[in-house]
């Protein structure tokens, strides 16, 4: 496989730079706008992805996860079409990577993770990776990568009614009203999506290899979401609404016969932001109440579960401006969970608070320097004083940019880890490490970039549930992880008249390595479980006045499936491609979206034995009527 | 366009790549069988065979020689007239293979839970279905269960002697303290012997006794060694009159298992230790009137096989969950002869 994979590395460059020829858009780096929840240019030095309009458009109805996955360099982990989908952000695990929604973690306490195939990308306006010592920013599960999802104001008046139909039962439907007013802006929506699931596949699991109908796979989802901007006397208020449940028959693996398995997460989320911007000063107040109810079922072993979990916080920010060049932002947040789950025994709350400050100094023109620091009180595990150092600078006017950071980073146990019964152990540590990152991006003449990031991570204490001497699971904080890699990031916008191009491709390299672990040397330099080294995705739209062409290409090389890297998983491509047609009426526009995806029905796998679907054909309609324009 | 035809050319390069596969002769293959359980849910399970003759090695037997995978969790394995027999637990199923180059030969299905599999005659077997407290009856021409007969909780290991045959009630997800008698004329329960806590695993001797290892109990903590524990045992009984003959209770937090005789049926061998499912390997002549002392190899196993060619003994040693393990060989008197890598997990042996 070597020569192969420097060959297709080769192949990816060159293509990427013949259509490097012109150039650029600021996707890497986001000025301050205005108060909007972001955090991401607290602390220089680190590198952020905001995902564009025009990507947007090709996904309609996907989740957070597919979007992630074929135009960023992050790895997204699929458990299965529609199923469990973690971030494992540079080789690192589910509970590393925090994702917040307008400043509001979501990443729960019992688990540690966001299941990012549960969120719709239409509720969010905004969806930005976060790369560096985002530990100070984002808190606890921030080990170098952060998720933003941001709802920003309505500018329009806007109804909106979307509905796709696709393969195997796939039904989606989404209305949405915007109201854009003046001092009072609304964004409301409600949406359903239900899918049988019941694609046939191979399956290699069973004698003669038979094409199987995919079973016990329904998925169900229905949600609605509000978020409300207004403004009294120069007092900004923000608050959201978003309720969501989904029901998921849990397929059975390849290997097994049959499964009656079914995994309900209903969840509520609210927020309500006040901010008032003054001379030199931006105050703000964000309080949130968070409550994620699972329930599980599986008929055949007549086991059932339940996990109720619910979330209080308050944060108090201060953005202080002493001077032109210099930027202080500080924060102070407190927040409960309470999690009720079956096998805890009893309710177990679990408390902390958060101090944080934030600081961005100019140097000159386009040179910053800047640092974090974080420390967090929980009455379990003591945790490190994390903090984050970086700076932003231009090496050649603009065309040559220079980002680098160093922070240290940690990772509480979460609540299983603790309390689950059998197994828990109360006294883990928590996972603490250091983070380094250094990134070069090049501005093209217009409208392009190229961008090279390098990191390194050196993670101690790293945890892991492994069987104790009676063979009963039970985590530990076994190992220290070293995870070193580059991601490189092109992109390239080209206007001819009426003609528009695009393409824009991502290659990572994931080193993530044990690089010590306790009694078991066999597994000292070996990459950890299913992290690709090599996973590249590439995404280009031709469009001609109102109507647009597109294609996406992703590819995930082997993946090591045991600890010791002697079994793995063959690399993978998918393609998808499709159409955008749209149609401009007055205040009407008509859109028609019919899309292919895996064009080439390529069999794979991304976890053993989870069945995915082949070739799959999808049409979207939209109908937006825009009343006024602002 | 270009990109079309750079995911073309990307295609060919990758797919030209294909795994080379062993090819095994058409003759009957002879030697030793190591059963790995591969990870639960995972699909890892595998055979890993070993020619003493040669030295050869090979990994994953079943899955290169068969178009699909054995599945996960594989449990045992028993050799009987030129086919093999092998359980796989939580892909609820056994696989029949033939010896002669281990192509499959059919699935034996609809079992909740099987653990072991015991040929009672020609067109007749009997799987231990561990979750639904049943031995499951199988037409070996068919390979269809006919019959469930009902046994105590958690059913592991079986022996035959004459028209009986002998089901351990390990304990399942309680406990128990059973034997249960099946008739093999009728296939229905003669009856039912008091033994020790959780027997597990049972051979027969020389002398056509029975000897029955009961585990024990680490006890509702979930740690061995602890106050709670109760000791396994060591017992002999007379098929003749099911008679306990003799009992050897272990000290205080012992549990053994993995109970397995020589060829002979002269020395028996099991693991003991107090987590409850690995130990060192013990070994003891069936006219011993004490147990074993000491270990004869001081080493922590979680399989055990005696060659009967050799009468070398056995170890599977599993250094960690997701990854290889390792058979160790060593001399009927407990000299280390070699170790050699095998699959995820290795749990035991068969020999053919």
């Amino acid at each position: 496989m070597k020569k192969e994979q420097i060959l297709f590395l080769l192949l990816f460059f060159l293509t990427a730079l013949l259509y490097a020829q012109t150039e650029a858009d600021t996707i890497i780096y986001i000025p301050v706008v205005e108060f909007d929840g972001s955090k991401s240019d607290q602390i220089p030095g680190m590198v952020i992805f905001k995902i564009d309009s025009t990507v947007r458009l090709t996904h309609q109805f996907s989740s957070v996860a597919e979007i992630i996955s074929q135009h960023t360099p992050i790895n997204v982990r699929s458990y299965g079409n529609g199923l469990l989908a973690t971030i494992n952000a540079r080789g690192l695990g589910a509970n590393h990577t925090s994702v917040s929604w307008n400043g509001i973690p979501l990443n729960s306490a019992n688990l540690g993770l966001t299941d990012l195939s549960l969120l719709p990308s239409f509720l969010f306006d905004e969806i930005a990776v976060v790369s560096g010592g985002t530990g100070p920013v984002y808190g606890n599960n921030s080990m170098g990568v952060g998720i933003e999802l941001l709802n920003t104001k309505a500018k329009n008046t806007t109804l909106n009614i979307s509905g796709m139909n696709g393969s195997y039962g796939s039904v989606a439907k989404n209305i949405n009203f915007n109201y854009g007013g003046n001092k009072f802006q609304s964004s409301a929506g409600i949406y359903i999506y239900n899918s049988d699931n019941d694609f046939t596949y191979k399956n290699i699991a069973k004698p003669g290899n038979p094409l199987q109908k995919q079973k016990n796979a329904r998925q169900r989802q229905i949600g609605l979401a509000q978020i409300i901007h207004f403004n009294i006397k120069n007092n900004n208020f923000k608050t959201g609404l978003w309720y969501q449940t989904t029901e998921r028959e849990l397929p059975a693996l390849m290997i097994s016969d049959k499964s009656e398995e079914l995994q309900r997460d209903s969840s509520i989320r609210v927020f309500a932001e006040w901010s008032k911007i003054m001379k030199k000063i931006i105050l703000s107040n964000r309080i949130s109440y968070i409550n994620e109810f699972i329930f599980y079922d599986n008929f055949k072993n007549k086991l059932s579960g339940k996990s109720d979990v619910k979330n209080y916080r308050d944060e108090v920010e201060i953005k202080y401006f002493p001077f032109r060049k210099l930027t202080l932002n500080s924060s102070l947040s407190g927040d409960i969970s309470m999690a009720k789950i079956q096998e805890y025994k009893e309710l177990k709350e679990f408390s902390r608070m958060e101090i944080n400050i934030n600081s961005k100094y100019q140097i000159k023109n386009n040179l910053f320097i800047g640092g974090g620091l974080k420390k967090e009180f929980t009455r379990l595990s003591k945790s490190p004083l994390a903090f984050s150092v970086g700076l932003d600078s231009d090496i050649n006017e603009r065309k040559l940019l220079f980002a680098a950071n160093f922070s240290r980073i940690y990772t509480l146990p979460t609540l299983n880890d603790l309390y689950w019964k059998p197994g828990g152990n109360e006294d883990l540590k928590p996972e603490t490490g250091i983070n380094a990152q250094l990134n070069l991006t090049f501005n093209f003449i217009r409208d392009g970039f190229l961008s090279f990031t390098g990191y390194y991570n050196l993670i101690d204490d790293w945890i892991q549930w492994l069987p104790n001497s009676s063979g009963l699971f039970s985590p530990v904080n076994i190992k220290q992880v070293e995870s070193s890699g580059l991601e490189a990031a092109i992109k390239q916008n080209l206007t001819i008249q009426n003609w528009k191009f695009i393409i824009s491709g991502n290659y990572s390299f994931t080193k993530t390595i044990n690089k010590s672990i306790i009694n078991n040397k066999e597994l000292i330099n070996k990459q950890l479980l299913y992290v690709p080294l090599h996973s590249t995705n590439s995404y280009i739209l031709i469009s001609y006045k109102n109507v647009a062409i597109y294609s996406k290409l992703e590819f995930t090389g082997e993946r090591f499936t045991t600890a010791d890297n002697t079994y793995s998983l063959e690399p993978y491509f998918l393609m998808d491609s499709g159409t955008i047609i749209s149609y401009k009426h007055d205040i009407y526009q008509f859109t028609i979206k019919p899309e292919i995806r895996n064009i080439f029905d390529v069999s794979y796998q991304p976890i053993p034995w989870r069945a995915m679907p082949g070739r799959s054909y999808f049409l979207t309609i939209n109908l937006n009527l825009n009343f006024k324009q602002n | 366009m270009k990109h079309t035809l750079l995911f073309l050319m990307i295609s060919v390069i990758l797919f030209s790549c294909k795994k080379e596969k062993i090819e095994l002769p058409d003759t009957t293959l002879e030697g030793i069988f190591v059963i790995n359980e591969g990870n639960f849910q995972s699909g890892n399970g595998s055979i890993t065979f070993y020619e003493p003759s040669t030295g050869k090695i090979v990994d994953n037997l079943f899955n290169i020689n068969n178009s699909h995978s054995l599945g996960d969790v594989a449990l045992s394995m028993n050799i009987f007239n030129g086919f093999g027999y092998i359980v796989v637990n939580n892909s609820q199923k056994v696989e029949v293979v033939t010896m002669n180059n281990f192509k499959w030969a059919g699935t034996i299905g609809n079992l909740s839970s099987p653990r072991y599999f015991l040929p009672v005659n020609a067109v007749k077997g009997y799987i231990t279905d561990w979750i639904s407290n049943s031995v499951a009856v199988v037409n070996l021409n068919t390979y269809q269960v006919e019959k469930n007969i009902n046994t105590g909780n958690g059913p592991e290991q079986m022996a035959i002697a004459g028209n009986k045959v002998y089901v351990t009630n390990g304990g399942g997800f309680g406990d128990d303290s059973t034997i249960t008698v099946i008739n093999t004329f009728d296939d229905t329960v003669l009856k039912t012997l008091a033994v020790g806590r959780n027997p597990n695993s049972i051979a027969k001797d020389k002398n056509g006794n029975l000897w029955v290892i009961c585990n024990g109990d680490i006890g509702p903590d979930w740690i061995g060694g602890t106050a709670d524990d109760i000791a396994g045992e060591l017992l002999r009984i007379n098929p003749a009159n099911d008679s306990i003959e003799a009992r050897f209770p272990m000290s205080a937090f012992d549990h053994p298992m993995k109970l397995t005789i020589n060829s002979d049926g002269t020395q028996i061998y099991y693991l003991n230790g107090m987590s409850g499912f690995d130990g060192k390997i013990y070994a003891m002549d069936i006219t011993d009137n004490s147990l074993p002392a000491s270990p004869v190899i001081d080493k922590i196993f979680y399989g055990l096989g005696i060659d009967p060619v050799t009468n070398n003994i056995l170890g599977a040693y599993v250094p960690g969950f997701s990854q290889k393990g390792y058979m160790f060989r060593y001399t009927s008197t407990g000299n280390f002869i070699d170790s050699v890598q095998v699959g995820i997990i290795p749990n035991g042996f068969a020999f053919n």
